[in-house]
């Protein structure tokens, strides 16, 4: 899968996550971006993440990313 | 050696600081590192030499341990290092409690030598067991001895923090055998950070810990307004003392061309809990974050997304449940006392009403409100963080709310008896002078807490400017003037 698609697909996760429609993600998006972005959405995220694109994820794997880059780099190692 | 004693500022920190930056020049990466590390041990020992040998059987057992799990992944020698150190955290720090409360249980009053706790085990045990777990998780690939000795050792984060994730050293370290990094280019920011620290210790924190200290030390005697003027007094304290040490360790960092993470964002604008629990102690709320509260919490959540359960039951389990585990754990880990348990569940109960408010999409208050409610929390908790005992800090809680206390110092009869008010001379607010020195302190530090920066990415933006230069000589000025008395740091005793 495109980094380009996994974006889009999370996009989508973050809107649902965060009820927010007119949320748009790009590489540099950082959680201190997000007001919303709590302990508890990060585990949402997660797995709705995992439910989006059929994988299984560590928290700590997405707790040490720096930036949405970095997420999307890490589910395209996971999925591919 | 305390960041604040002379012998430090004058002697050690010069001294080390000069050979190390001659040394990484003219001799090598490696041989600086060296040089710190034995200026580290040097800067430990001085407390209490024989522990020493504790610190360096740390080093070198978890050393040993990382070096196998990098070659060989295995979940039972992982659990067998994270036991170990858990242990002789254990052994030291909480043998005592747990057998005087087993004693309690069995209707026994066992009473225990006191165990002399080795400074920073708190601190170098925890960044030692994630950087166990990271070894198992193959965030590290591989590590040499004399980074991982600098990771664990080095002085400035040695004693209380940050507690620092080896992952965001590595490259540093490296840089740094490698003869590269930052070199002395954060030099000069890094004393105006430390000054920073400094100032916020010696000038601020000090400066109201009497004022607090007096209100604490007679919690049977106080009325509504000492209460109230006490536990606001020890709120600043405690953030002007733990901030301003991190201020002075992420100065010191620079200072040998090292960045270590902040530990806080200006925590008393936050307006709301789980707003400032991202602000408060930010390293040691990441590591909780991650090695308790989000496997826990991933855990459930998926279990109760496979079986359906109910919002309700949902949050009671896969939301509650992580809370109330990771807050315990960190009540104890502050120390070996149901004060620190009480803390835990304090700001464990705040975060649950927050987290509920949000998820029940109940309206959000507006922001004073949610502000009050938070600072109302933080100071309960503290509350328990500094009393001697529970019946303390009921008492004090209870002559904050109890009208029966409200009672007016005898300075301000005239007004008590115009508002229909009782007065007497009061033990704490003796004197008018007195009050009103507690009460300017208390406002000036509160204007500090709500304006002064703590972000290294506004400090990175600093420019050397005339006005820079003569607030940090204005505040090291105020700082060394009040530099008497050596006081210890509140984040120590952990």
């Amino acid at each position: 899968m495109e980094n380009k698609e996994i974006l889009k697909i999370l996009n989508d996760v973050f809107q649902e996550v965060f009820d927010d429609e007119t949320l748009i993600l790009t590489r540099e998006t950082t959680a201190n971006d997000i007001e919303e972005w709590d302990s508890l959405n990060q585990i949402k995220l997660i797995i709705e993440s995992e439910r989006a694109l059929n994988i299984r994820l560590k928290s700590r794997d997405i707790n040490i990313l720096e930036n949405i880059g970095e997420m999307v780099d890490h589910l395209s190692k996971v999925i591919n | 050696m305390l960041f604040n004693d002379p012998v430090f500022l004058f002697l050690f920190l010069p001294i080390v600081a000069f050979l190390f930056h001659w040394t990484r020049r003219k001799v090598g990466g490696s041989a600086s590192m060296v040089l710190i590390v034995a200026a580290s041990l040097l800067f430990y020992g001085w407390w209490n030499p024989p522990y020493l040998l504790l610190l360096l059987g740390s080093v070198i057992f978890n050393y040993t341990v990382t070096h196998q799990l990098l070659k060989n992944p295995s979940k039972l020698l992982l659990i067998t290092g994270m036991l170990t150190n858990i242990a002789v955290l254990g052994y030291f720090k909480y043998r005592n409690f747990f057998m005087e409360n087993i004693g309690l249980l069995m209707g026994e009053n066992w009473q225990f030598e006191e165990i002399f706790i080795p400074l920073a085990i708190s601190f170098f045990t925890f960044q030692q067991v994630a950087l166990l777990i990271d070894a198992h998780d193959g965030q590290i690939k591989r590590i040499k001895f004399l980074d991982f000795a600098t990771f664990v050792i080095l002085f400035p984060q040695l004693i209380a923090g940050p507690i620092v994730l080896y992952r965001e050293m590595d490259k540093q370290l490296q840089s740094l055998r490698g003869g590269r990094g930052f070199g002395l280019s954060l030099f000069g920011l890094g004393v105006v950070t430390f000054i920073l620290g400094l100032f916020k210790k010696v000038a601020l924190a000090d400066s109201i810990a009497p004022f607090a200290d007096s209100v604490f030390s007679v919690a049977n005697q106080l009325t509504m307004l000492e209460a109230w003027g006490g536990v606001v007094a020890y709120t600043l304290q405690i953030y002007f003392d733990f901030s301003g040490y991190s201020d002075m360790a992420v100065g010191l960092g620079m200072m040998f061309g090292i960045l270590l993470p902040i530990n806080f964002n200006l925590p008393y604008r936050a307006t709301s809990m789980i707003d400032y629990w991202k602000r408060w102690h930010i390293t040691m709320t990441r590591f909780f974050m991650m090695y308790i509260y989000s496997p826990i919490s991933l855990l459930i959540m998926r279990k109760s997304i496979l079986n359906n359960w109910s919002k309700q039951k949902q949050f009671l389990l896969a939301i509650i449940t992580p809370i109330v585990i990771t807050f315990l754990v960190s009540g104890l880990w502050h120390g070996a006392a149901w004060t620190f348990v009480i803390f835990g569940a304090v700001n464990a109960f705040g975060l649950i009403v927050n987290h509920a408010w949000k998820e029940w999409k109940l309206p959000k208050p507006n922001m004073f409100f949610g502000w009050f409610l938070t600072m109302l929390t933080v100071m309960t908790s503290l509350i328990y963080f500094r009393a001697d005992n529970i019946v303390d800090a009921n008492l004090i809680i209870l002559r904050m709310i109890d009208p029966e206390y409200l009672v007016f110092p005898n300075w301000l009869s005239y007004y008590a008896d115009y508002l229909g008010i009782s007065w007497r001379t009061l033990l704490v607010f003796s004197s008018g002078s007195y009050t009103v020195r507690m009460a300017g302190w208390i406002i000036a530090l509160v204007i500090f807490a709500l304006i002064l920066k703590n972000k290294p990415s506004d400090l990175r933006k600093i420019r050397p400017t005339v006005g820079l230069a003569i607030s940090s000589s204005a505040m090291l000025w105020m700082a060394l003037g009040w530099l008497d008395e050596p006081s210890t740091f509140i984040y120590f005793q952990f």
